[in-house]
């Protein structure tokens, strides 16, 4: 009995701790519509907090990286279409609180746009005196809009090389986000396959590229080995072969 | 022959009906989150402190916390540069680093200083952050304490891929103090606020 009383006394001490507990569904959006469609989405904010939780929302244009992170970038800019209400609310303690994203198709345009939509909590309060370093957390969502009838999906891969990684090139010289899934499969010397690395639900942005490294569960022995990816995405089935030396 | 057929008919549209009331409809509702928990969110570097005593081991390396006692004994002894923890955490509970937790149910997600808030008379490049992973998901991308200035986003932490479930990390800061640093008459009280963003792209 004085375990769990400890563990949940532990569990108590931890949550009267925290000093911000934000959570943001869904985590991204990923929308199709055609040029001058309209739609509206709802976008929840839950607080775990017993206090409440100001916030404010920005908007900022954003493109991919090779590592997959998110970079500001005018690029493919749909944030002049999007439009975020309330910009600036309250969410009540352990409470949620919805935001409505507006979306215009913008005619004229085509292939996949972005837009980051930023949740920023107020900076804490803190005390006075020192030099003090107050964070102020924020959640980020993705939103993509893919205008129909306009996408020209394309994508380039690159398998192989040297490492204990399997390095693998995404490309994608079309106009559309490529958001792939599935997996490289590893065969030695003999034909025998001895490993299978998945992918899973990679974002290639249009115009971009990516990078990744697959690392198998267990070392591969040196040696040379054969690589066959294949891919898939919304837009079809992709592969590509190779020859990955492990050292 | 003829009441067979009826025996048959009968059958089969029992069936039918049978086949009807047993239509279910299974509905799955599953959303998608991003979750940011933090635990410490003032960072007080106070080297007027007559208390704070001791050091923070961060990667290996121990940091003496700033106070008084260790300012004066830099003075004394600097020729050069050296990077002081924090005198005291806000809502850590005592620990001398923030515990920063991501809870997803999505694949990739990265957390970043997205951006930095007021600048301080020694410059925003005095203050080094380092992620350290705990338990969970993804990497560090911090192997050393790195200014927080040194890129713009800086990642601290990210999952490229696998990246489901909680994942918690050590956050901690760091201040550099410089011998060769004129410090106002006033002395110098003020504070930074560094935005960090969580993301799934």
């Amino acid at each position: 009995m004085k375990r769990p009383l400890v563990a949940l006394t532990g569990l108590l001490l931890a949550q009267a701790l925290a000093q911000v507990d934000l959570a943001l569904s869904p985590a991204r959006l990923e929308l199709v519509l055609p040029p001058g469609g309209e739609v509206t989405e709802v976008v929840r904010v839950r607080n775990g907090l017993d206090r409440e939780e100001a916030l404010s929302v920005a908007l900022r244009p954003f493109a991919l990286t090779p590592q997959g992170d998110v970079a500001e970038s005018d690029e493919r800019n749909l944030c002049p279409h999007l439009t975020a209400t309330p910009t600036a609310f309250t969410v009540p303690p352990r409470g949620t609180a919805e935001v409505r994203l507006t979306l215009k198709a913008p005619p004229g345009a085509e292939g996949t746009l972005a837009c980051l939509v930023v949740f920023t909590a107020g900076p804490r309060p803190t005390g006075l005196g020192g030099l003090r370093i107050t964070a102020s957390p924020s959640l980020g969502l993705a939103v993509y809009l893919t205008l129909r009838g306009t996408e020209r999906p394309a994508l380039r891969a690159k398998v192989g090389g040297e490492g204990k990684a399997l390095p693998v090139l995404l490309e994608n010289p079309g106009n559309v986000l490529q958001r792939v899934t599935g997996e490289a499969r590893v065969f030695d010397g003999e034909g025998k396959e001895v490993a299978r690395l998945p992918i899973a639900e990679l974002p290639v942005f249009p115009g971009g590229y990516r990078e990744v490294a697959l690392e198998p569960e267990a070392p591969l022995p040196p040696g040379r080995y054969r690589v066959v990816l294949i891919l898939e995405s919304a837009y079809g089935r992709y592969a590509a072969e190779g020859v990955w030396a492990v050292p | 022959m003829k009441r067979n057929l009826v025996v048959l008919t009968a059958l089969l549209a029992s069936l039918s009906l049978a086949a009807t009331t047993d239509d279910h409809t299974v509905t799955v509702r599953i959303p998608s989150v991003l979750q940011l928990t933090l635990d410490a969110t003032d960072y007080l570097f106070d080297f007027d402190d007559a208390s704070a005593s001791g050091t923070v081991t961060i990667g290996g390396t121990p940091y003496t916390k700033a106070s008084w006692a260790a300012y004066e004994n830099f003075l004394n002894t600097a020729t050069g540069t050296q990077d002081f923890a924090p005198t005291a955490l806000t809502g850590t509970g005592g620990a001398d680093y923030g515990t920063v937790t991501v809870l997803t149910n999505r694949a990739q997600w990265t957390v970043k200083i997205d951006s930095i808030s007021g600048t301080l008379t020694l410059g925003n490049g005095r203050v080094k952050v380092f992620a350290e992973k705990v338990s969970g998901k993804g990497a560090s991308w911090t192997t050393v304490p790195t200014p927080i200035t040194a890129a713009s986003p800086l990642i601290l932490f990210n999952a490229g891929s696998g990246g489901q479930g909680r994942s918690v990390y050590k956050l901690y800061y760091l201040f550099t103090m410089d011998i060769n640093d004129d410090i106002p008459l006033a002395g110098i009280n003020e504070q930074i606020t560094v935005n960090l963003l969580l993301t799934s792209p």
